[in-house]
């Protein structure tokens, strides 16, 4: 009997199209300014439109707008915050889920993208340790624990929730030097962005904190698969993340290049490029896509 | 223990869930003040007021002088990082930071108490009126207690300073010095953050301090900020409560 329980739970993780879910109604995000779409216009501030979850631009095609091609009557209520992490603040993942839960109409499809203002907000680590300024993984999950029961109590029979892997914040730094090495790294200096791998000469050092990101994700999917557990047969939690075996296989694995970063801080996904290729692996690991497609979207 | 009686027969049936150990909410005695982690100096004694907070330990992280935990605020889950040694409110301090899990000692009781990592946990909050001048309500949206920063202002300066720099095409001023309890440091700005205007005046290193101190003295309800932090670009709203 438990073996079948926790098989059934498993398979509500790896496979996010269950029996029970209800037809999409209404989409809803959490998430940072990836998913407010900032600079992907590289014009300065919030760009919604081109965000991969909510955007309304035809050409990034978001997972709003594809749900749409399929549900007509789909709607969309992003409560994501530019500058919000997973653990700190309160506009944090379950401060969040909080507001999702106090909307009139609740979503019965989340959208959860954060993580890398936890890292690139943070100080610089120790000489010894890249990594000692950082939240501890069991922060983290903590962290997205919280969120995830938030949502649990309060959405709708039938609902889907995917939690998309962080990026590698060290993957973008090398996504800006490729782009302009002179110009990336003077607007990083001037701008402060995220100083803990742009301001960081130590290519290990750096490699140190991503692969923090990885354990991240790791201990992400752990708390997805719980969260699933606790929650079969009512609400299905889900992730792209598989680990780092294979090379963009989902978010947090993916190598950004110099296209898919904007000109403007070197730092968030371009419109047409970043953004449209998180939007087409989000929807694939989602429950009408197929994750095998998820690296084709990321070439 | 006859003393615990009394004190929690004092608490009204309808507040017993916001006592602990039978102190009400709200008035703060001589013997705690005096007792007081973080006492503010040359304080009056009704500067002070508690409240019954419960906190989640989010976890710990980092070792020796740079642990801290990190703890979020029921219901909102609203965060704070405290290191070892630091306090939360007045009279709580972090005594200690183990393996997932801290040890917090309330200095007006002498109790210590031993919490893990996810565990939820209840406690009597001392805070100065200064701890309460501005408080984030809402996404990028803060109420100003126009009195207590005024105070705060006289007490400890507006406290910053900065340098102008050119990013995305126009003028900012990067904070390069924010000084601990002053108003900079309750308006919750940081070192590197990136002014553009105060209250639709530019900010430049000539007039930070005459622009930030006019958010406690104008008559305005509603003070805007903008500023960028992390190259991202926030507008800020301060609320006269």
């Amino acid at each position: 009997m438990q073996g079948s329980v926790f098989l059934f739970a498993l398979g509500s993780v790896l496979l996010p199209t269950t029996l029970w879910a209800a037809d999409p109604e209404k989409l809803s995000g959490i998430g940072d300014s990836i998913s407010q779409g900032w600079g992907a216009n590289n014009f300065p501030g919030e760009h919604p439109e081109f965000g991969f979850g909510q955007g309304t631009d035809t050409k990034v095609n978001s997972v709003y707008l594809r749900f749409k091609a399929k549900f007509s009557g789909m709607t969309k209520e992003f409560v994501s915050e530019s500058g919000a992490e997973m653990v700190g603040g309160r506009n944090n993942a379950a401060g969040q889920a909080a507001r999702i839960c106090a909307m009139a109409k609740k979503p019965n499809r989340v959208i959860l993208e954060l993580g890398g203002n936890d890292v690139c907000s943070r100080d610089k680590g120790s000489s010894s340790d890249a990594t000692s300024k950082l939240y501890s993984v069991t922060t983290y999950r903590n962290a997205l624990k919280s969120a995830l029961d938030v949502l649990a109590g309060c959405l709708p029979a039938g609902s889907q929730v995917q939690v998309l892997s962080m990026p590698r914040v060290d993957y973008l730094y090398e996504a800006g030097n490729a782009k302009n090495f002179i110009t990336c790294n003077l607007v990083w200096s001037i701008a402060g962005v995220c100083r803990v791998v742009t301001g960081e000469g130590n290519a290990s050092r750096r490699a140190a904190i991503g692969a923090r990101v990885d354990q991240y994700n790791d201990g992400l999917r752990a708390e997805v698969e719980a969260a699933a557990s606790r929650n079969a047969g009512k609400i299905n939690f889900f992730t792209d993340w598989r680990g780092t075996a294979t090379a963009n296989s989902s978010v947090g694995t993916y190598r950004f290049s110099k296209d898919d970063i904007d000109g403007l801080d070197c730092f968030h996904p371009a419109k047409d490029t970043g953004q449209r290729k998180l939007a087409c692996a989000a929807w694939e690991a989602g429950e009408y896509g197929s994750l095998s497609n998820v690296p084709s979207c990321l070439k | 223990m006859n003393k615990t009686i009394v004190s929690l027969l004092l608490c009204s049936v309808s507040s017993l869930l916001a006592c602990e150990g039978g102190r009400s909410t709200g008035e703060v005695t001589s013997q705690e003040v005096a007792a007081l982690a973080l006492p503010e100096p040359a304080a009056a004694q009704d500067d002070y007021q508690a409240r019954q907070v419960t906190f989640r330990l989010f976890g710990t992280q980092g070792e020796g002088n740079e642990a801290f935990a990190t703890l979020a605020e029921l219901p909102n889950f609203e965060t704070r990082d405290v290191a070892v040694g630091g306090t939360v409110g007045r009279n709580l301090r972090l005594s200690g930071v183990l393996d997932q899990q801290i040890v917090l000692e309330d200095t007006t009781t002498g109790q210590r108490r031993t919490v893990r990592s996810g565990e939820d946990f209840a406690v009597r909050v001392i805070e100065h009126a200064y701890d309460q001048a501005v408080k984030e309500q809402a996404s990028h949206t803060y109420t100003v207690r126009k009195e207590a920063l005024a105070r705060l202002s006289v007490r400890y300066g507006v406290g910053a300073g900065c340098e102008e720099v050119s990013f995305a095409g126009r003028t900012f001023c990067r904070i390069t010095r924010v000084d601990r309890s002053s108003v900079a440091a309750r308006l919750d700005l940081k070192v590197g953050d990136l002014l553009l205007d105060a209250n639709g005046q530019t900010v430049t290193s000539q007039n930070i301090e005459q622009a930030l101190r006019s958010l406690s003295e104008s008559k305005s309800e509603a003070f805007p900020l903008t500023l960028a932090r992390h190259g991202v670009l926030l507008n800020r709203l301060y609320l006269s409560e």
